[in-house]
């Protein structure tokens, strides 16, 4: 049963799952396997005192900003691209991976400034602008959703701007990380009225690993 | 649900985007919550005024000397003459104007609140709308602790008249941080992107940027610090040994004093104490106030004391003063009951 003032914590699905619930053990708020492995998309913690909402990485900091969950967890990358306005004050130090610009290595050294026009393939369009406005790039981006390799392969993209974990798919493309725009790992984030209004119960679930981290 | 009309297609039935239009039940509702906060706030001494929809751009550029955010999402566009005229993108610049220019100090202290819409351009993101309906109030000509008290009660008073329970007004102080990075030497863009660090409660951020900023020690760790200091006068307390400066010190005692009056309300933790809020108007100079309630998954009012404001437009008042929003607070209600 959950309790009258449980936290509702929006949890990203995939390869951040099973570390956040890792975490959420370590901080005495367990879930039954069985409810995972279920098509349940609200459970509450054995002990009552959390609900987690199972969302698709890409939502869970729109649930966290609009306030339907209290807290959630997503990756730096996911928070970036999404521009939610949500308080980050933990980082969870799994889930890393790394924001690169990739492209062939035949153009590596090339310097993208002098183009007039450079197309960039990219499920991160946001991060993508922000990044070449920044150098001064006159970027074309363009927002796919699928595997964003095949727009350099294919000759849709100049380059591409994505997600890297050890590198294994672009080597396997014939693709090379020209630069990392940022790192990123998984973010504890909570909603700006939840901080304030529910702040004893999320500082009682943050408090002992961001002392852990400051010392460090 | 069916629809009158199914004509869909047409695009004259389109509205730009951030606007809307209400009908009567949600309108109703915000005329009831509209008179209610202003019948609270006018049984206080607070004479409602009304200033234009749209004056001289000057009026709002010069309230935000200093590169501000609302620059950016001001509508501006010309009059007949070729002047630059802006949409109303804050009633306080206005006031500043007014006081400026209608009154003498033997109207001081001066209470005002208004009603009304203000414009800005915002980003499309999270349901944010580009006309925000505005109830405030400005306290002009008192710059004691007492004002500032007297400020955080009709917030609470504005909150309790609408029947809402579960709220909270979070104080804090632009002072303590302006204090902190006073001799830093940090330019302007450094300094932008620390607080939006700190505001954002980002210890991760805050970790790699201050890696590349090479700052006094001392500094380096209050920044850390800054974004775990929220709470109650607990906070306060602890926030003594990073105050190392005068002007952070002030701020800290401050608040201290402000909190000291307000015990009947901090008893019942409907005021708290959030050290890491450091974005606001650019105008504010002292404390800085938020309110939250239940319902409402963003703050449903803010504000704070402008000291230097309206010596721009000529006469030398403190101030300080708030504003509700009106559709947030419906939301809010309409989550409850009203």
């Amino acid at each position: 049963m959950s309790q009258p003032h449980a936290l509702i914590i929006a949890l990203s699905k995939g390869k951040l799952l099973a570390p956040s619930l890792e975490w959420l053990a370590q901080k005495g708020h367990t879930f039954l396997e069985k409810d995972l492995a279920g098509r349940k998309l609200a459970l509450t913690s054995q002990e009552g005192a959390l609900r987690a909402i199972l969302v698709k990485a890409d939502d869970a900091p729109i649930y966290v900003e609009y306030g339907v969950a209290d807290l959630g967890i997503a990756g730096n990358d996911v928070l970036l691209e999404s521009e939610a306005e949500v308080f980050e004050p933990l980082d969870l130090g799994f889930g890393q991976c790394r924001v690169v610009v990739a492209g062939k290595p035949e153009h590596q050294k090339e310097d993208l400034r002098r183009r007039a026009r450079v197309r960039v393939g990219t499920k991160y369009p946001k991060i993508a602008r922000r990044h070449f406005d920044r150098l001064g790039v006159q970027a074309e981006i363009i927002a796919l959703k699928g595997s964003v390799e095949l727009s350099v392969l294919a000759g849709l993209a100049d380059v591409v701007v994505d997600i890297v974990e050890t590198g294994a798919t672009l080597r396997e493309n014939g693709l090379l990380v020209y630069e990392e725009i940022v790192s990123s790992s998984a973010r504890l984030i909570v909603n700006k009225a939840s901080h304030k209004l529910k702040s004893a119960a999320i500082d009682a679930l943050l408090h002992h690993t961001n002392a852990q981290m400051l010392g460090k | 649900m069916q629809l009158f009309s199914q004509k869909l297609e047409n695009s004259k039935l389109r509205l730009p985007p951030g606007v809307k239009d209400f009908l009567f039940e949600e309108t109703q509702q915000r005329r009831e919550l509209e008179s209610r906060i202003m019948r609270a706030l006018m049984s206080k001494g607070y004479r409602e005024i009304i200033t234009p929809t749209f004056e001289y751009s000057d009026v709002f550029s010069q309230a935000n000397e200093s590169r501000n955010a609302l620059e950016d999402k001001t509508y501006r566009f010309l009059d007949r003459d070729g002047n630059l005229l802006a949409l109303r993108a804050d009633f306080t610049a206005q006031i500043a104007r007014i006081a400026a220019s209608r009154f003498t100090p033997n109207d001081l202290p001066l209470r005002l609140c208004y009603s009304g819409k203000v414009f800005r351009a915002e980003p499309l993101h999270a349901g944010r709308s580009r006309e925000k309906w505005q109830i405030g109030f400005e306290l002009l000509g008192a710059g004691d602790v007492d004002a500032d008290v007297e400020a955080v009660n009709n917030i609470l008073d504005g909150l309790a008249v609408l029947g809402l329970r579960e709220v909270r007004v979070a104080l804090a102080h632009i002072g303590f941080f302006n204090g902190l990075v006073a001799h830093a030497g940090l330019n302007g863009e450094a300094l932008q992107h620390l607080k939006y660090l700190v505001e954002r409660k980002s210890v991760a951020g805050l970790h790699e940027t201050l890696q590349r900023l090479t700052l006094p020690r001392e500094l380096h760790e209050t920044l850390l610090q800054l974004p775990n200091l929220h709470g109650d006068a607990e906070v306060l307390a602890r926030a003594r040994r990073f105050a190392w400066n005068e002007t952070s010190r002030h701020a800290l005692a401050h608040l201290e004093a402000v909190w000291a009056q307000l015990r009947g309300h901090t008893d019942s933790g409907r005021v708290f104490v959030d050290l890491s809020e450091v974005e606001g108007m650019g105008y504010y100079t002292g404390i800085m106030l938020r309110a939250f309630v239940a319902g409402a998954g963003a703050e449903v009012g803010s504000g704070g004391r402008y000291d230097d404001l309206i010596s721009r437009f000529g006469a030398n008042l403190p101030a300080v003063g708030f504003s509700f929003d009106v559709d947030l607070l419906a939301h809010a209600l309409s989550q409850n009951s009203f």
